[in-house]
C-alpha cells in the first residue's frame, strides 16, 4: 500500500474513458475484464508518475498493451481452461446469427406474403430456443455468472425461451398460445422485479439500469393492453370509418349520369364501370351487412388473420376483375398523362387487403367505387371534348 | 530481457512462487514483483499473466477476492492450501529443471570433477 499512496490517482473519469476502451473489446469470461481495467489503469498511473499527462500515459499503454490482442487473451484463456468453452462460444455466435437473420427475413417474407415465412420462423425460433438458449445457460454457468447472480440468469433464461416460443406460437396461430403468452407475461413480469431488486442493491450505472427497466415494464404493459384490448373489444377501431366517402360517391354518380345524358352515343365505359362497381358493393354488403358481421369479422380477423383464405375464391376474382378493368381503362386514359397516373395509383385491389380491419376494408372498398366513379367523369370529360 | 520462448513453461511456476510469498497479490503487482526481483529481465504480458491465473482459479490453486480500489473493481489472488502444495511441487520441478539444464551447459556435461589436464 506504500507504493500506492505516492503514486497519481486516476479520476472517475479518467477511469471510466479507459473502461468504455476495454468495453469495446467484448471481453466477457468471469472476472478477466475487471482486473483488465484495472491493470490498464495501473499502467497508466505508473506513466503518470514519471510526469506525463493522462492522455499521453494512456497512449504509451494503448502501445504496449495492444488492444487487438484483449480479445485474444480471453481466447488464450479460455483454451486454457477448457477447450469446451471455446466451442460453446462459437456455436453461440453460429446458432446466434443464424437464428436472428432466419427470423430477420421470415418478418421480412411475412409482410410482403410471400410463400415460406412459417418454415423460416420456425427454423429460427427452433435454433434459437434449443441450441442458442440451452449453450448461452451452459456457458453462464462456466463463467460464474451463474454463481453471483442465479436466480436473475435462471429466470432470464427462462423468460427468454418462453418468449421465443410464445412468438412462434402468435405468429403460427397454433392452438394454446394464449396460455404461453400469459405465461411469458409472468415471467417477464418476475425477471423486471428481480432485476430492479438486483440494481437496487449494485452500485454501477444504476440509472441506465433503471431506464431499461422502465422501458421494458412499459413495452410489457403496453403490450398486454394492445392484446386485451384487441381481444375483448373488436369495435375500437370503427371510429376511423369515413362518412363522406358515401356523399363523395354519390356526387361523381351524378355528375358521370349527367355526362352519359349530353353524350349521344352509348358507351362501353357505362356497363363494365356499373359492373365493376356492383361486384366491389356485392363484397363490401356481404362482409358488413350488419353490425353483428363486422364484429364477428373482426373477431375472426384477431383470432386467425387468415380471412382471406376463407373468401379466397371471391378475393381472388375480385382483385382480378378489377385489374381487368383497370388495364381498360389505361388503355382509353393513354393520351392523357394525368388520368392515365391517377389510374395507376389509386384503382388497384388486391386479395390480401380482405386482411385488414373491417372499418379500414369497408373504407377501402369505398376508396375504391369513389376513385373509379372519378376516373370515368374524367374519361367522360375526355370523350366530350374531343366529340 | 528473456526470451519468450525460454519464460513459456516456467510463468505458472514462477507466478506461484511469487504468490506464495504474500498473502494476496493483483495481476499489476505480479508483474510488477517479476520485474522487480529479476531486475528487469523478465516482463509478464497480460497476454501470458491472466490466462495462467484463471487456469489456476478454475483449477482450485487460487481464490480470488474482489474490492474496489481507487474507484475500479481490483480481484486479488490468493494460493489456496490446495495451490500451496502445488507450488511446491512446481518450485520443485523448476529446480530440477534448471539444474539439469545448467549441468548440459556446463563443460564436459559437468561429467569429470576436476579440470582435465593435457
Amino acid at each position: 500500500m506504500i507504493m500506492e499512496s505516492h503514486c497519481p490517482r486516476l479520476s472517475v473519469e479518467e477511469i471510466d474513458f479507459i473502461r468504455k476502451d476495454v468495453k469495446k473489446c467484448g471481453i466477457s469470461f468471469s472476472h478477466l475484464e475487471e482486473e483488465l481495467i484495472d491493470h490498464l489503469c495501473c499502467l497508466a498511473e505508473e506513466y503518470m508518475q514519471q510526469g506525463y499527462s493522462f492522455n499521453e500515459a494512456y497512449r504509451k499503454v494503448k502501445l504496449f498493451a495492444a488492444f487487438d490482442s484483449l480479445q485474444d487473451i480471453e481466447i488464450q484463456t479460455l483454451l486454457y481452461i477448457n477447450k469446451k468453452i471455446l466451442a460453446m462460444k462459437t456455436t453461440l455466435k453460429i446458432t446466434g446469427i443464424a437464428g436472428l437473420t432466419s427470423i430477420l427475413i421470415a418478418s421480412v417474407f411475412k409482410v410482403l406474403h410471400w410463400p415460406g415465412a412459417g418454415v423460416l420462423l420456425t427454423l429460427g425460433v427452433i435454433t434459437l430456443a434449443f441450441a442458442y438458449i440451452p449453450v448461452l445457460f451452459f456457458s453462464l454457468k462456466k463463467e460464474k455468472l451463474m454463481k453471483r447472480k442465479r436466480n436473475l440468469t435462471i429466470v432470464g433464461i427462462i423468460t427468454a425461451f418462453l418468449f421465443l416460443i410464445s412468438i412462434l406460437f402468435a405468429m403460427q396461430h397454433w392452438p394454446y398460445r394464449v396460455y404461453i403468452i400469459i405465461l411469458t407475461w409472468l415471467f417477464m413480469l418476475t425477471f423486471l422485479i428481480m432485476l430492479f431488486n438486483n440494481i437496487i442493491k449494485s452500485e454501477e450505472n444504476r440509472i441506465l439500469h433503471l431506464s431499461m427497466i422502465l422501458f421494458f415494464t412499459i413495452l410489457l404493459i403496453l403490450d398486454i393492453a394492445i392484446y386485451m384490448v384487441n381481444l375483448n373489444n373488436p369495435k375500437v377501431s370503427y371510429f376511423t370509418l369515413e362518412d363522406n366517402l358515401e356523399e363523395s360517391i354519390r356526387l361523381f354518380e351524378h355528375r358521370a349520369d349527367a355526362i352519359y345524358a349530353a353524350l349521344d352515343t352509348a358507351t362501353a365505359l357505362e356497363t363494365i364501370t356499373d359492373r365493376i362497381v356492383d361486384e366491389i358493393k356485392i363484397n363490401r354488403e356481404r362482409l358488413f351487412n350488419s353490425e353483428e358481421d363486422k364484429i364477428a369479422y373482426t373477431k375472426k380477423l384477431f383470432k386467425n388473420r387468415r380471412v382471406v383464405y376463407e373468401l379466397e375464391s371471391e378475393a381472388m376474382q375480385l382483385g382480378k376483375d378489377i385489374k381487368q378493368y383497370r388495364d381498360v381503362l389505361l388503355e382509353m386514359a393513354s393520351a392523357s398523362p394525368d388520368i392515365e397516373a391517377f389510374i395507376k395509383k389509386s384503382i388497384r385491389f388486391n386479395a390480401y387487403d380482405f386482411n385488414n380491419a373491417p372499418p379500414i376494408l369497408y373504407n377501402n372498398l369505398n376508396r375504391l367505387i369513389r376513385d373509379i366513379r372519378i376516373a370515368e367523369v374524367e374519361l367522360l370529360n375526355v370523350k366530350k371534348k374531343a366529340s | 530481457m528473456i526470451p519468450k520462448e525460454l519464460l513459456k513453461g516456467s510463468i505458472k511456476s514462477i507466478v506461484l512462487k511469487i504468490l506464495s510469498e504474500h498473502n494476496r497479490m493483483y495481476g499489476y503487482e505480479l508483474t510488477q514483483k517479476v520485474e522487480e526481483v529479476s531486475a528487469g529481465k523478465i516482463k509478464l504480458t497480460f497476454g501470458a499473466l491472466y490466462p495462467i491465473l484463471h487456469k489456476l482459479e478454475n483449477d482450485g490453486d487460487v481464490i480470488t477476492e474482489s474490492e474496489i480500489v481507487n474507484n475500479r473493481n481490483r480481484i486479488y489472488y490468493k494460493l489456496t492450501k490446495k495451490g500451496n502444495s502445488t507450488a511446491k511441487e512446481k518450485i520443485k520441478e523448476l529446480k530440477e529443471y534448471i539444474e539439469t539444464i545448467q549441468q548440459l551447459l556446463s563443460n564436459d556435461y559437468g561429467i569429470s570433477l576436476s579440470p582435465a589436464i593435457g
